[in-house]
């Protein structure tokens, strides 16, 4: 910690400057297009959208959520209207806000360098989240080594001079990813997006999520995720926006003090549609203590 | 102009229907009463032992006064079955798209807990098929009058036709002729599964009020989804209400 100062809570993530260190996580509230004043999306450090793939995706079947003891289990699946719908109906509609976005592509190794390109044109975005580890493809994690995160980083920063943060998987080898998205030059990591899990229903024993398994999120992977921040950081000293479990203040402080320099919420925002506004209260009262 | 509100509200009043699980809570709610339709609903969060909040219809809107009918079914329905008259309740809401406006009058079809979403119709009138397991499950009749026709059905035959509501509505179509009615239909995906077979050769216009489990409500996470006719569609804003011909029945989730 210290490196926020106690009177002025901007930071940078590599390149990209924030004026505070909050976000919204990707996936939870679309690409901004909806809702901004009852989310007062405008106050947050950067606002991450839903991973946009190269073409539409419908996503998985339902049932697509369910809740665990302190979280939940998503399988959406990437659903998103593809670059082309993208472009035509829903970028027009963020254009006016207030805050930092960034855009988050997905897609095979092959794709991801191809939506970037195919929204290089869109001045308002500000900054890349490479989703290298969406669990809902088939179970199949993209950036699932430091060989082929280093390559897919490589590849994508030679097609966009913008900031470029890789969200990396905590169901693979965090240490190895994390080195290679460094090795590649990366500007930040995001850790972590969810981890493998599933649930069976006992009476019909089947499993809970139409498509058998998700990503786990919320509070119950909070204490796994502060580890591997800190863990993270004291090796690679890299600039980090942690993401796992938050839901108060200090739940997101803890992340701070692990190393993090940001700030990600996810599906805390679902109970409390306040929370990022909270925490940000609560890391400007905590700095001013320190 | 905001659509819908984060509010807390005070609880007036929390009430069993005596033997049952069912309860009946109401708040009042001028920005609600307000911007209401019938078939919309609310997330309440239920506190303790809960992750994300709970969707429940909106059961009826009298001047301000919002009034909610639930089963207690889980740890979350349970935390709010105890709470008390002065208790503050956090909702969002109200949410998603209404029953449609009828031309003349409603056919109202209630399995069960389905009575909840159907009541708030009750301010217009016609016929409501309302079946239940026994007499002591039926609940919600105080809010239709005079306007209404009722045709009961309990499994035991502790009241009315002894049998399922889907047999007496099918009774009944064999003897009258439903054109210019709206039906309004709420209970069981089973219920709903029949009378997608018995009404597909008489009307068109039947609109069904589904569940699912969703999380954040809104239209915007993407994991309320079902199929439908032109494709995957938001339980939670392009619904709850959707033509129940719309539907592709074999692949709606059943959830436990």
């Amino acid at each position: 910690m210290g490196r926020i100062s106690r009177n002025n809570i901007a930071v940078k993530i590599g390149r990209l400057s924030l004026k505070n260190p909050v976000l919204i996580s990707s996936g939870v509230l679309s690409f901004g297009e909806s809702h901004k004043d009852f989310f007062k999306i405008d106050k947050v450090g950067a606002f991450v959208t839903k991973t946009l793939t190269l073409n539409e995706r419908e996503g998985n079947q339902p049932p697509r959520t369910l809740e665990t003891p302190s979280g939940m289990i998503n399988s959406i699946g990437l659903a998103n209207p593809g670059v082309k719908k993208f472009k035509q109906e829903i970028y027009p509609k963020i254009r006016d806000l207030k805050t930092k976005i960034i855009l988050s592509v997905g897609g095979t190794e092959k794709e991801i360098p191809k939506v970037i390109e195919g929204v290089s044109e869109l001045k308002r975005i500000d900054a890349f989240e490479i989703n290298l580890s969406c669990p809902n493809i088939d179970g199949e994690i993209v950036g699932k080594n430091g060989r082929i995160v280093k390559k897919i980083i490589r590849t994508s920063k030679k097609i966009t001079p913008l900031p470029m943060i890789a969200k990396l998987s905590p169901n693979v080898d965090l240490m190895d990813c994390t080195s290679g998205a460094v090795e590649a030059g990366i500007d930040g990591v995001c850790i972590a997006n969810t981890f493998f899990a599933m649930a069976f229903d006992i009476k019909s024993r089947k499993p809970k999520i139409g498509a058998k398994f998700g990503g786990l999120s919320g509070p119950c992977i909070h204490p796994i995720i502060v580890y591997w921040v800190w863990k993270i950081y004291n090796e690679f000293k890299v600039d980090i926006i942690a993401s796992g479990g938050i839901d108060s203040p200090s739940s997101a402080i803890e992340f701070l003090l692990a190393g993090a320099k940001a700030v990600a919420i996810g599906s805390g925002i679902f109970k409390n549609p306040r929370l990022h506004l909270d925490v940000l209260k609560g890391i400007g009262a905590f700095l001013k203590r320190v | 102009m905001a659509k819908f509100f984060h509010l807390e509200v005070k609880l007036n009043d929390n009430t069993r229907f005596k033997n049952t699980e069912i309860f009946k809570l109401s708040f009042q709610s001028k920005k609600i009463s307000t911007k209401f339709k019938p078939g919309q609903f609310i997330l309440i969060d239920c506190r303790e032992n809960t992750y994300l909040r709970r969707p429940f219809s909106i059961s009826n809107v009298i001047g301000e006064k919002i009034e909610i009918i639930y089963k207690k079914i889980g740890k979350g329905t349970e935390n709010l079955s105890r709470m008390k008259k002065g208790d503050i309740l956090n909702i969002i809401g109200p949410l998603g798209n209404g029953f449609p406006i009828a031309k003349s009058g409603y056919i109202l079809i209630a399995g069960g807990i389905g009575i909840a979403p159907l009541r708030s119709l009750s301010r217009y009138y016609g016929i409501l098929f309302y079946g239940t397991k026994s007499r002591r499950e039926i609940v919600g009749l105080d809010a239709f009058k005079n306007r209404w026709k009722l045709e009961i059905s309990t499994e035991d035959g502790s009241f009315g036709f002894k049998g399922k509501v889907v047999q007496l509505l099918s009774n009944f179509l064999k003897k009258n002729k439903i054109d210019g009615y709206t039906l309004c239909v709420a209970g069981p995906n089973q219920m709903y599964k029949e009378l997608f077979h018995i009404l597909e050769n008489i009307t068109e216009n039947c609109y069904v009020s589904l569940e699912n489990r969703l999380a954040c409500g809104v239209g915007m996470c993407m994991g309320c989804n079902i199929r439908t006719k032109t494709g995957f569609k938001k339980i939670c804003s392009e619904g709850p209400v959707f033509k129940l011909n719309e539907i592709i029945w074999e692949e709606f989730p059943e959830i436990t």
